[in-house]
């Protein structure tokens, strides 16, 4: 199996979509534990990105991937900015050259952009974020491409993960981001960081 | 020349300590960045670019910064600069304000980026 550069700008859009449709929940998310913008903040740099997409034509995977960072990166406005830049931006680099991408490319290009979250926010699993989605979504993956699973089986195994992630999530204390500053207080909430990357590796498999 | 880049999560409050450098130091090379592009509280990866770009054709540049998002935010910037930039753009972990105020009486003193480095240091607080 493996996915060209129009099948990727459909899971491009159909992100912005999921994120687009989840932006009120995802705001409710962090107006309990941080700053009650992610899903607004989010949508604005999809939203930019999205606009950049549709106006290019034949355009690279790679490219693809960077527009979609980049809008991230200029346009979020709060944390998710950087961090979510990061992880396009890194995956984006990593699937360079590539006219298509198979399991394991894909598995490439997300260690990378893990290890740029990693990097970028000086942190890692167990911590209350969106690693706690990333990680085990990854390691689904991987697991799935040893096996020599098809991608849509491979990604029904890794949003199931990611929802496991987010669910995890609900039971730890956050130790980054503005959610630390409420300590124990922010137990028994999710990361609303967890659940937009659990949207956009859902975004992923629907279009598979 | 040493330029000193002010960065806060809002727009008043990097335009404010701007503002309390120019009076402290009037000829200081100031420059700051606050809020998200439509000025609501966050980060604005393209107006720090701008500013630090700016800020880094006069000479060595340091940067202070309030938390979080404003601090990724520089740094996903500085991960775009030359070798030579780079060595020039001094991320510091100064209490904002504090660091500021100190800057001024730096620059006032016209000390050199290494020195007022120092100085700054000596204010760090823990910015997770």
């Amino acid at each position: 199996m493996a996915i060209g550069a129009e099948e990727v700008k459909r899971i491009l859009l159909q992100m912005v979509k999921v994120i687009e449709e989840n932006k009120v929940y995802l705001t409710e998310l962090d107006a309990a534990i941080g700053d009650n913008d992610h899903g607004i903040n989010m949508n604005k740099g999809f939203k930019f990105a999205e606009e950049k997409l549709l106006a290019m034509e034949n355009a690279g995977i790679s490219d693809m991937i960077k527009t979609v960072a980049m809008g991230l990166l200029s346009h979020v406005g709060g944390s998710a900015g950087p961090l979510y830049g990061t992880l396009f931006l890194k995956a984006s680099g990593a699937s360079k050259e590539k006219n298509e991408i198979n399991l394991l490319d894909f598995c490439k290009m997300l260690r990378e952009g893990i290890d740029g979250v990693k990097m970028r926010g000086k942190s890692d699993r167990g911590e209350k974020t969106m690693l706690d989605v990333l990680i085990p979504v990854l390691q689904s993956l991987e697991q799935s491409a040893d096996e020599g699973e098809n991608a849509k089986s491979a990604f029904e195994k890794a949003l199931n993960a990611a929802k496991e992630g987010v669910a995890f999530t609900k039971t730890i204390k956050a130790t980054k981001g503005r959610a630390s500053y409420l300590g124990d207080r922010s137990i028994g909430h999710i990361d609303p960081g967890a659940m937009s990357s659990c949207l956009l590796v859902s975004a992923i498999y629907e279009m598979l | 020349m040493t330029s000193l880049l002010v960065l806060s999560h809002g727009r008043k409050v990097a335009a404010a300590v701007e503002e309390l450098v120019r009076e402290l130091c009037p000829n200081a090379s100031v420059f700051s960045v606050g809020g998200a592009k439509d000025g609501s509280a966050g980060a604005d990866y393209d107006g720090m670019k701008e500013k630090l770009n700016e800020a880094l054709t006069l000479g060595d540049v340091i940067i202070l910064y309030d938390l979080g998002s404003t601090l990724m935010t520089i740094q996903a910037v500085m991960d775009e600069l030359t070798e030579s930039e780079l060595n020039k753009a001094h991320l510091l972990n100064a209490a904002l304000v504090e660091g500021a105020i100190a800057a001024s009486v730096c620059f006032n003193a016209e000390m050199d980026a290494e020195d007022i480095i120092l100085e700054l240091r000596a204010l760090s607080v823990d910015k997770a």
